[in-house]
């Protein structure tokens, strides 16, 4: 109860209300406007943050990650085009119910099912905090350079069709994180003796080149494509009430997304895959799937919006992020000296119970803030592709150049901006490079802590926890060979039935 | 989170992208980087007698790299087959895509270099009417939308939020008042 009211005199505070609020309206006009997305918004705010307290800066990018999905659906629904990228299975049933004049109730049933993710996550995040706060302390060095190794694993497994590239830009991740000057050994690594690269890569640079830049010359060496302007009808409430005569769609989605989200590196994509498949498989109306279906459009959404909480998991009790977002937020707590991690739950109890509330109060911010606004923020949704990339360029320089008012910072965050350019362009992940960094960082960190008490490899999973992950780890990529290979069998199997079909009709 | 704006078919499409042939191009670059950062092992990584190999400062680079080769060279071998297996945009055209874009890469650091001599809000601004006008937008709407994005931006992080973007050299030949006000808000 003292933890509870401690938290909640934390988030009484007007700049922790003003940060969140503006976080989650920020986030959802963010969300709505297409070639934007929060990834751009935190990585450009982040500098900025770091003058801010951590809960103010914390709470502020957590309003922008756990509501610009609620902004994205609107795009993805009446134009076909989605807001953000996790938003893109959103269309597949969104827009055909537009296109038959239920515009309003695909946006109140995608924004009732978003809330009832956002806070069946939140929720499950404040049920699994004693125990949490119960096991965490057992996460020494090795666990925690297990549970990195994990989410390297999953992060290449994760990538359907592109494991290589993604192990590559995985280790190029790695990487990046050991150039310049070590001070665990007191040597300089890969700086080819030049002062620029002694004092390192820094994550922002990499994140803005990567995801801010990178966007701004994609879309500006692009063209701007004409949209017809969406419009709007009565009953923008009618879907809200609508998805809670779906438990047996929300539930199983939300917990898809819980589950995909503590899981590093895994994510939204698979969450809203597993989710939207079981619901196809349960529904009475299989058919509608992918032509207009409320519960397909409900397990998107709902899978969807679960996974910002779930994704705080790692981050705050082992201090491993699950994907690039958290990977952003992990350098603001780095900043303030707040170190995330197994301590974290005993020493500052209150601050993550003020972290899990803010969710919460975020997603109710989302919902009013759309129910109100959804027919204003539609002239957002018509800003055009190369307009966005100039705001986009003018907002990246802030990010790059307040750091450390280097020249040469830009410089490498232009080249960056190059190469996420190619990988988009390329449909390549660039996810892979972000958790990399930030993994392959912790895990040399764990890696040298560790070595110091263990005397042979097996040392490393002698104890549970460990050896548990071990075994998560050997069972993954087992089961992912094994999928492969069914794959692989059930695609000859059915070429070589479609040669004898083919050759029956022929003769 | 994942990057690219993509038209959704079937639900399998939002975990397996689309392949472009151009991906050899990246594929090939990207292991003759690698090659060439494991051909510098010896030069940019010190290594210490008598220390065993894991404990060595190079070791957490060394299985960076080794990761990047290994794989680099799978991700030519699969994009290849790729390619013969599927069609495609021609490779050149994608090529000619990434060219275009480094103009805006030149725009810039152009306003990257502009902002310590001419300051940060007068840089912002010319900068955000010039680009508006490159991108097309050449009408005074645009034109006038683009610079209030750029006064928005210098105000709200720099005025507001204050980050650490220092004065402009031109400020110096301001009188010593307004001179201040100018470093410290824009």
């Amino acid at each position: 109860m003292d933890t509870l009211l401690a938290s909640l005199e934390i988030l009484a505070r007007w700049d922790v209300i003003l940060a969140l609020l503006s976080g989650a309206v920020g986030g959802v006009i963010i969300g709505a406007i297409p070639g934007v997305g929060p990834a751009i918004a935190i990585a450009i705010l982040l500098p900025a943050t770091y003058a801010m307290e951590p809960i103010v800066g914390l709470t502020l990018l957590l309003g922008i990650y756990g509501s610009a999905m609620f902004g994205g659906a609107i795009p993805a629904i009446l134009i076909n085009t989605p807001g953000t990228p996790v938003n893109a299975l959103t269309t597949y049933d969104g827009y055909p119910m537009t296109r038959r004049g239920e515009a309003p109730r695909a946006l109140s049933l995608a924004y009732g099912a978003s809330f009832a993710g956002g806070i069946f996550s939140v929720v499950c995040l404040i049920l699994l905090a004693p125990a949490l706060a119960a096991i965490a302390p057992n996460f020494g060095s090795r666990e925690i350079f297990m549970a990195a190794l994990l989410g390297m694993v999953l992060v290449v497994i994760a990538h359907r069709g592109q494991h290589m590239a993604a192990g590559a830009l995985m280790c190029f991740g790695v990487f990046l994180a050991t150039v310049g000057f070590h001070a665990g050994t007191l040597t300089k690594r890969y700086t080819f003796d030049t002062q620029m690269l002694s004092s390192g890569i820094d994550l922002i640079v990499v994140v803005l080149g990567l995801f801010a830049l990178s966007q701004a010359f994609y879309l500006l060496s692009g063209k701007d494509e004409r949209t017809a302007s969406p419009k709007l009808g009565k009953g923008l409430f009618s879907g809200l009430r609508e998805v809670m005569k779906y438990p047996r769609v929300v539930l199983p989605s939300a917990s898809f997304g819980v589950i995909m989200g503590i899981i590093p590196g895994v994510g939204e994509f698979l969450a809203q895959f597993f989710s939207y498949t079981l619901a196809q498989k349960t529904s009475k109306k299989p058919e509608l799937f992918g032509k207009g279906s409320p519960e397909g459009l409900i397990a998107s959404e709902s899978a969807n919006n679960a996974v910002p909480a779930a994704a705080m998991i790692p981050l705050l009790a082992l201090g491993i992020p699950g994907e690039a977002l958290t990977a952003m937020m992990l350098s603001v707590f780095y900043v303030h000296n707040v170190i995330p991690g197994p301590r974290l739950f005993q020493s500052q109890p209150e601050f993550v119970l003020a972290l899990y509330l803010a969710l919460g109060l975020l997603n109710i911010i989302a919902l009013a803030f759309l129910l109100g606004a959804t027919r204003p923020l539609l002239k957002v949704v018509e800003i055009p592709n190369r307009f966005l990339g100039v705001g986009i360029l003018i907002l990246s320089f802030v990010g790059v150049y307040s750091l450390r008012n280097s020249i040469t910072d830009c410089g490498l965050a232009a080249a960056f901006g190059m190469l996420g350019l190619m990988l988009r362009r390329l449909h390549l992940p660039i996810v892979p490079v972000i958790l990399g960094m930030v993994l392959g960082g912790i895990m040399e960190d764990k890696l040298r802590t560790s070595l110091i008490r263990v005397q042979s490899p097996i040392d490393f999973i002698s104890r549970p926890i460990a050896a548990t992950i071990f075994a998560i780890i050997v069972i993954a990529i087992a089961g992912h060979f094994f999928s492969l290979y069914r794959a692989r069998r059930s695609a000859r199997t059915a070429a070589a039935s479609s040669s004898s079909t083919s050759e029956q009709t022929s003769a | 989170m994942s990057d690219e704006q993509f038209e959704v078919h079937d639900a399998r499409d939002i975990i397996a992208r689309p392949h472009r042939r151009a991906e050899i191009v990246y594929g090939i670059a990207s292991f003759a980087f690698a090659i060439f950062l494991l051909s510098q092992i010896g030069n940019e990584l010190v290594w210490k007698a008598g220390t065993p190999f894991t404990k060595q400062p190079g070791f957490w680079p060394v299985i960076a790299i080794s990761g990047m080769v290994i794989f680099g060279a799978f991700e030519i071998v699969s994009t290849i087959r790729r390619n013969r297996r599927l069609e495609g945009e021609p490779i050149a055209g994608e090529l000619l895509r990434w060219l275009k874009a480094v103009e805006y890469l030149i725009w810039f650091m152009a306003y990257v270099i502009a902002v310590p001599q001419a300051g940060y809000l007068p840089a912002t601004i010319v900068f955000a009417a010039a680009l508006a006008w490159r991108a097309g937008y050449r009408n005074a709407k645009g034109v006038l939308a683009a610079v209030g994005v750029g006064i928005l931006t210098v105000v709200i992080f720099k005025s507001i939020l204050q980050v650490k973007i220092p004065g402009g050299a031109v400020y110096e030949l301001l009188p010593r008042g307004i001179r201040g006000f100018m470093i410290q808000y824009f």
